[in-house]
């Protein structure tokens, strides 16, 4: 090797090279390759251009496709500071490199008319002459090298270019390399993120659980300081916040959050930085077309700005959070539906045991009844009970509502009731006591119309009395007609110390007490049209001579026919005294 | 059931629409507990698109009525059409309620008594 600082010139291959210069060639691939950091490798690719084919300064150019700029770096006189700006990718010397994938030598700049001297101006530099190469790999061109000024001689040789154009393509191979791995790391964080997320929704019970692991998630990931998901769901549930560790979004920006109502990623850029960057960002959670919830992301710690990459992961994580919101969310409601079932059970089961099936038998009276629910769990009820031997007591009632509370309430009411019937002689007492009572338990204006019938069975008399229940039905075979028996009263659990009238009826042999709840006369047909208690005193009159089973059987029977098969009817109930 | 509804100074105006029966009296329940939980003390339901009231409907006004009573507010109903009229007055709940035939007439009474 001759020690020589000057290539000598010639056309054929045989030129000389110094051994330092040497040394460095050789220890391209070492220094150039795809493991270190961006900045840092193009910092080396520079100053290895400057070195080697004895420049004042050089340059490197990346194409970026997407908007056919290049990105311009060069290394400032103190070997420390990156310069970058951008511009377009046809312009100029580079321009001309690009396209024709070929280097270009220019021995006076000054002069060339395709010089693009924006640059020059940018970093304060005249350029004498030039050396461009392209930085490529096969057809693929990822920018260019470009060294100025040849220190020490008049132009660029041919050599020049040769070790220039060896040191692009390293470098072209070691950028390509470096991108490739970038990508398939930055996938591969993809896919790691988009499975934890994923098992973290399949795992989540509930909401809360969900958001919370993804709130914790996103932070991990994406490395952002602020993370926050906000659902609202529907106006019975109100909006919560989850947010990670360090959160410190200001308040105005949480009302950003919850102010997004449309479908849109919306950008929040900072006002206190005149940076133009985006730093924070929400992105609406979309499930059944939508918008149940709103994830803030806020304050990227490394770049503070937000890249396609993980723009792309961020939508692909707000999609599969609000996926996995709606499998919860459906998840509760099967849960619910399976809840009320098994408590529909109970309650109907409960229900079961309170109404009596069987009637007592009396020489002096038939009793039967009925009672079909409209629901598994109804609200009517009756009740027999015995005073004495010769006082009974009947109750008709109504509870307000249905399902597993009203089932509570019934058995609640229908047993103070009792308590109270079977230590007073009289039934508007009866009735006052169990409503100071009942009224108590009542928490959500639950009440329970009730019409109470004592019979005495020596003195041949009904007492009644009546709690808000609708008019009863009282036949009488002496005068041959189908009355009313109606007194005022308010249900019980509406108001305290409600007072309550009662009256007396002699009973005579072939006379019917009917008793019943509203769901026979207010059964309606597809026109709307009310059965109407009216008719069903015709038809008590019209049967008043049949057993009681019979007379149940016919307004059965009636019911269904005026109200039609398909249509669902209230819960029928219905208590039928005769004397004999 | 279709629920409309504004506020007029500090009193809420409800107006509710067609049949009040025990599913959809459920989704009435909810929003008037929410709106006296959230401070609300003078309410008046309009009820004159209210087709048919059941127990469960009726259940909700009681209900209603008792909080706000124990909260010292105030409930008004307006607008009854007949068959709704009817219903109270079957399980005589009528004279539990102040009953107004419009809804100006029931704001009205909220001044004299302030």
């Amino acid at each position: 090797m001759e020690s020589s600082n000057n290539s000598s010139i010639n056309d054929n291959k045989n030129w000389k090279i110094s051994g330092e210069k040497f040394r460095t060639l050789l220890n391209i691939p070492k220094y150039i390759n795809s493991d270190i950091e961006k900045n840092k490798l193009l910092n080396i690719i520079i100053k290895t251009a400057t070195y080697l084919v004895d420049g004042e300064t050089s340059s490197l150019m990346l194409l970026d496709k997407n908007n056919n700029r290049l990105m311009f770096y060069s290394v400032s006189s103190n070997r420390s500071v990156l310069h970058q700006f951008s511009f377009p990718a046809d312009q100029g010397i580079a321009g001309e490199v690009i396209r024709k994938g070929k280097p270009v030598v220019i021995d006076d700049v000054q002069n060339y008319p395709q010089h693009f001297d924006k640059v020059d101006k940018e970093i304060n530099f005249i350029t004498r002459n030039i050396i461009a190469v392209p930085m490529k790999r096969e057809k693929q061109v990822v920018g260019l090298l470009e060294v100025l000024n040849s220190k020490n001689r008049d132009r660029f040789e041919k050599s020049d270019v040769e070790l220039l154009q060896y040191l692009a393509d390293q470098s072209a191979l070691a950028i390509i390399n470096r991108d490739l791995i970038q990508n398939a790391k930055e996938k591969a964080e993809e896919l790691s993120a988009l499975y934890e997320l994923s098992q973290a929704s399949a795992f989540a019970n509930t909401i809360d659980d969900l958001f919370i692991k993804a709130v914790n998630i996103l932070n991990k990931i994406f490395k952002v300081k602020t993370t926050v998901i906000i659902n609202k769901f529907n106006i019975k549930q109100k909006s919560k916040v989850y947010k990670s560790k360090d959160y410190n979004i200001q308040l105005n920006t949480t009302k950003i959050f919850l102010d997004q109502t449309n479908k849109d990623i919306e950008y929040h850029p900072r006002e206190d930085m005149d940076v133009k960057n985006i730093c924070s960002m929400t992105i609406p959670l979309i499930a059944q077309d939508e918008v149940v919830g709103v994830l803030g992301i806020g304050d990227l710690s490394q770049t503070g700005q937000f890249s396609e990459m993980e723009l792309r992961l961020l939508s692909t994580t707000a999609n599969q959070i609000s996926d996995a919101c709606e499998n919860i969310r459906l998840l509760l409601e099967e849960e619910e539906k399976n809840r009320i079932e098994k408590e529909v059970e109970i309650m109907r089961d409960l229900q079961q045991g309170i109404i009596p099936k069987k009637f007592p038998e009396y020489d002096i009276m038939d009793i039967t009844g009925y009672n079909h629910p409209a629901y598994e769990v109804g609200g009517d009820f009756y009740d027999i009970f015995k005073l004495s031997d010769d006082k009974i007591g009947f109750v008709i009632a109504d509870v307000s509502g249905k399902g597993a509370s009203a089932g509570l309430f019934m058995a609640l009411s229908r047993s103070i009731v009792k308590v109270f019937a079977l230590n007073e002689n009289s039934p508007a007492m009866v009735l006052k006591k169990s409503n100071n009572v009942i009224i108590e338990d009542s928490k959500n204006g639950m009440f329970v119309t009730l019409f109470y019938s004592l019979i005495d069975l020596k003195k041949k008399k009904i007492i009644i009395s009546n709690g808000g229940h609708n008019r009863q039905i009282y036949y009488s075979k002496k005068e041959n007609i189908c009355k009313f028996l109606y007194l005022k009263g308010r249900p019980l659990g509406v108001l305290e110390d409600s007072t309550y009238e009662e009256k007396e009826i002699d009973f005579y042999k072939g006379d019917i007490l009917f008793l019943f709840t509203d769901g026979i006369n207010e059964a309606i047909n597809s026109n709307f049209i009310e059965f109407g208690d009216e008719k069903l005193l015709s038809i008590i009159l019209e049967n008043a001579d049949n057993n009681v089973s019979t007379i149940k059987e016919v307004v059965i029977d009636e019911l269904k026919k005026f109200v039609g098969e398909t249509e669902q009817m209230d819960d029928i109930t219905m208590l039928i005294i005769k004397f004999k | 059931m279709k629920l409309k509804t504004q506020k007029v100074n500090n009193i809420r105006i409800i107006e509710l629409e067609g049949r009040l029966d025990v599913h959809l009296s459920m989704e009435v329940e909810s929003f008037v507990n929410e709106v006296i939980e959230f401070g609300e003390r003078f309410l008046i339901f309009d009820l004159q698109n209210v087709k048919y009231l059941s127990s469960s409907g009726l259940r909700i006004f009681i209900a209603a009525l008792r909080k706000l009573n124990k909260l010292k507010g105030k409930l008004k109903l307006a607008n009854m059409n007949e068959s709704v009229k009817r219903i109270f007055k079957v399980v005589e709940l009528i004279d539990l309620f102040d009953i107004y035939p419009s809804v100006e007439e029931a704001l009205k009474s909220f001044e004299c008594k302030s």
